[in-house]
């Protein structure tokens, strides 16, 4: 609809005043330098240093997790939370689990129930705590089977480094095979518009039809009565 | 002899004068029925007429509106209005009334009596009120936005949304569960335009409330401008590349200052606390370099962190963030002109991307570029405020950059925040939705300012209904790189994340459907690892894609809706230096 986008317009009109001034002024932002004796990372952003191979799955269902990026060799704690599939917020389980406020620093680990296993590789069991080793490379890779529907978080943490990611895996409760498309498919828009006049029309036939009738009972009843007069 | 013979007869004459009495009341009766049915055929049929009439004349006013004819707008107007009256007329008889309590089909001649009134509503009240709206007001004079006038022309926005919402209320309760599917088709699609221009007034009579205010009508007003580079790719469009501090009293603009974003350095700790799912996508990057508040597409976010950091550099606290970009300015450009920079060339609509994103970065030191960036403003700013520019030209321009999400705003006053939240402007990626809508977001992993020769494309099929309610949805993201080999410089190479300078890595965040999934990705085929989270409500992959110079790469993503969707489905992209090449197949509804 034209007169929308018109509106649409005029309220963002306000926002043209400035615009030229800072469209012009669009320097470049150099690669920024990190100060000296800093360990920040570096700011182009990254994949994450956990990385899932599916990021749903249903319960029963095998995942692969993998790290890098760890020192080789580390033992490396993996906490997994297990939050109910609506609830949005992730902040209390990652918090917890992180010991670790936003700004940096550390608060006490809120105990958790966890069960330790050895194995990397939990067919059928979905632990709270895995126990993996890098490799050379300061990698590693870890099966993971959920056991129940919910959203899961997986946090890793160098026991030396203290490299922390996170990863987070979608588990439903149902089997995922599609059931056929609908009957009658093969998208497109659904149509509109003029079809209405042809049902409509249809009625300008029914006061023809109906007139006609009428016309016709007249007649009849009025050659009744001139019978009627005759006998 | 005779008398059993007459007795006969007079008995049998009875008989059949019984059984054609019986006839001719039938036949009455049918008559009188048809004759309803047909009568009130007829007058929809007449209706019918009407609105389709007044349809098209709908969007001939938005035309004229558009061409600002305002003569010709009224006299559409005028006949406009007439259509719609006589639409409810045809549909105000005793016949249609009656028909519109009968079973079966009462509930149809019911409904195209609502949009009758609907539509006629909309003629009367909400389309008079959005005439009486000077487009000019919006545009500065002399230098100077006129406030006064800006709070008159207010009045008459709301008059137009008040309108508006209640015949959007009233055709919300028209019941359509059993409608003919062309009835039914006209409801939901009159219900669709409303909701479209619910929307935009609703918008507009934000925006008109809060306008005064914001242009320093309460008092003086300091506002960040930031310029998203798209060079250098960032969820909202692209990196925050310059600033202008920008004073604004009683409607009066004032440039106070301007700079880059690398004066302000680094943070650490971050400036804000970042929530937990922020940090597990992006870890503290958004808090720590002013570069990267922006990795997420929730534009609130990334303002509220900038105007931190700008805080603690320069000790002054802004009452608001402004976003724009070149392309923004290149259709700005298009009302005001060809502007002439000092000492450089000429900035012409047509080139200014080219210029400002490619071209400046090879011919150009770091220093000389920035000094180039300024002056520029500087021109452009005193063009818009001393040439006498053509307001409808600079609605239209702005309102390109507002449907492609080049233009946002952010509030630093909660009270206007939450009212800004809810506009095209705002940038708030959205918590709840009536469409699921699938986010593919970028963020350049090379620091390097290949962006501009990325050309992207998206494709999202809506798929097969699962048991569960759910519906797939087919992802497909193309990159294309146009990077030469070779002869690029330094500054547009940058850190070379990717390990060769020439290969563009981009981060490709694909947010699912509030409550929906992201199942896995295929990469030219192949399964890949993702990285992953949840940012308000949405399920997030995040794809490593790395394209080499003249190459294409293909991402398929396979996502899931949420339980009970619909058969549509939406695309959110971040705005790239290129346009993106999109499509969306919608699919049929599901059986349930």
């Amino acid at each position: 609809m034209r007169l929308s986008r018109i509106i649409i317009a005029l309220m963002a009109g306000f926002a043209m005043l400035a615009v030229p001034t800072a469209v012009g002024a669009a320097p470049a932002v150099q690669p920024q330098p990190t100060a000296p004796g800093q360990t920040q990372p570096p700011y182009p952003p990254g994949l994450g240093d956990l990385t899932v191979s599916q990021s749903t799955v249903v319960a029963g269902e095998a995942v692969e997790l993998h790290g890098e990026n760890f020192t080789p060799g580390e033992t490396i704690d993996i906490f997994v939370s297990i939050n109910p599939l609506a609830s949005a917020p992730l902040d209390a389980p990652l918090d917890v689990q992180q010991g670790r406020r936003s700004d940096g620093t550390t608060v006490a680990m809120a105990p958790v129930a966890y069960q330790r296993q050895p194995s990397p590789t939990l067919p059928g069991s979905s632990p709270l705590h895995l126990i993996v080793e890098a490799d050379r490379d300061g990698e590693f890779d870890v099966t993971y089977r959920p056991g129940s529907a919910g959203r899961y978080v997986f946090t890793a943490v160098g026991r030396t480094s203290g490299h922390t990611a996170t990863a987070t895996l979608t588990v439903l409760g149902s089997a995922p095979q599609p059931t056929a498309t609908a009957p009658g498919g093969g998208g497109g828009l659904p149509k509109t518009g003029d079809s209405l006049g042809v049902t409509l029309a249809a009625g300008g036939g029914l006061v023809g039809v109906g007139g006609l009738l009428l016309v016709l009972a007249l007649y009849w009843r009025r050659r009744r009565s001139g019978t009627q007069a005759i006998g | 002899m005779t008398e059993p013979g007459t007795t006969r007869r007079r008995r049998r004459r009875a008989t059949s004068r019984r059984l054609r009495r019986i006839l001719l009341a039938g036949l009455v009766v049918t008559s009188v029925l048809l004759l309803t049915a047909g009568w009130v055929g007829y007058r929809g049929w007449r209706a019918h007429g009407h609105l389709t009439s007044a349809a098209a004349m709908t969007r001939q006013l938005g035309g004229e509106v558009f061409d600002g004819d305002r003569d010709r707008a009224h006299r559409t107007l005028a006949a406009l209005q007439e259509q719609t009256a006589s639409a409810r007329s045809a549909t105000a008889d005793p016949g249609w009334w009656l028909g519109a309590h009968v079973p079966y089909s009462g509930d149809d001649l019911a409904a195209v009596r609502d949009v009758a009134v609907a539509v006629d509503d909309l003629a009367r009240h909400a389309f008079p009120a959005l005439l009486r709206i000077d487009p000019a007001v919006l545009v500065p004079r002399s230098g100077r936005f006129d406030v006064a006038r800006l709070r008159a022309a207010a009045t008459s926005i709301d008059e137009a949304d008040r309108a508006v919402r209640r015949v959007r209320t009233r055709m919300q309760g028209v019941p359509d569960g059993k409608l003919l599917p062309q009835v039914r088709s006209a409801v939901v699609a009159l219900r669709d335009e409303l909701a479209e221009l619910g929307t935009v007034t609703g918008g507009a009579s934000t925006a008109a409330r809060l306008l005064p205010a914001l242009l320093g009508g309460d008092g003086r007003r300091n506002y960040l401008l930031v310029s998203q580079n798209p060079a250098e790719l960032r969820a909202t469009g692209g990196m925050f590349g310059a600033y202008t501090l920008v004073q604004v009293t009683d409607g009066r603009l004032r440039l106070v200052r301007q700079g880059a974003s690398t004066e302000m350095g680094q943070f650490d700790p971050p400036v804000l606390p970042l929530n937990a799912e922020l940090r597990g996508l992006y870890r503290d990057l958004p808090g720590i370099y002013p570069a990267d508040v922006n990795l997420t597409p929730h534009f609130p976010t990334a303002a509220a962190l900038y105007r931190e950091m700008y805080r603690r550099y320069s000790g002054t606290s802004v009452d608001g963030v402004l976003a724009i970009d070149p392309v923004m300015l290149s259709y700005l450009l298009e009302a005001t002109g060809p502007v002439a920079v000092p000492k450089h060339t000429t900035l012409v609509a047509g080139t200014v991307t080219r210029s400002l994103l490619s071209d400046s970065y090879q011919r150009l030191d770091p220093r000389e570029q920035d000094k180039y960036f300024a002056a520029s403003a500087m021109a452009v700013f005193n063009s818009l405020l001393s040439r006498t520019v053509d307001p409808r030209a600079m609605l239209a321009a702005v309102d390109r950059a507002v449907t492609e999400r080049r233009l946002l705003f952010w509030s630093a006053r909660p009270a206007e925040q939450r009212e800004m939240a809810g506009t095209r402007v705002g940038g708030v990626l959205p918590e709840r939705e009536t469409t699921p809508t699938v986010g593919v977001f970028l963020n350049d992993g090379s620091g390097a300012k290949l962006g501009w020769y990325l050309h992207p494309a998206a494709e999202l099929t809506v798929g097969d209904c699962r048991p569960d309610g759910r519906r797939d949805l087919r992802l497909r993201v193309t990159l294309r790189s146009a990077a030469p080999r070779s002869g690029l410089a330094k500054s547009v190479t940058g850190l070379a994340m990717s390990g060769d300078p020439y290969t563009a890595r981009t981060l490709v965040n694909v947010h699912s459907p509030v409550g929906g999934a992201v199942v896995a990705a295929r990469l030219d085929g192949r399964p890949i690892g993702v990285g992953s989270g949840v940012e308000r409500g949405r399920p997030v992959a995040i794809a490593n894609v790395e394209v080499r110079p003249g190459t294409t790469r293909t991402l398929e993503i396979t996502l899931l809706t949420p339980v009970g969707a619909g058969d549509a489905a939406d695309l959110w992209l971040t705005p790239a230096a290129h346009p993106w090449t999109t499509r969306i197949q919608p699919a049929s509804t599901c059986d349930q």
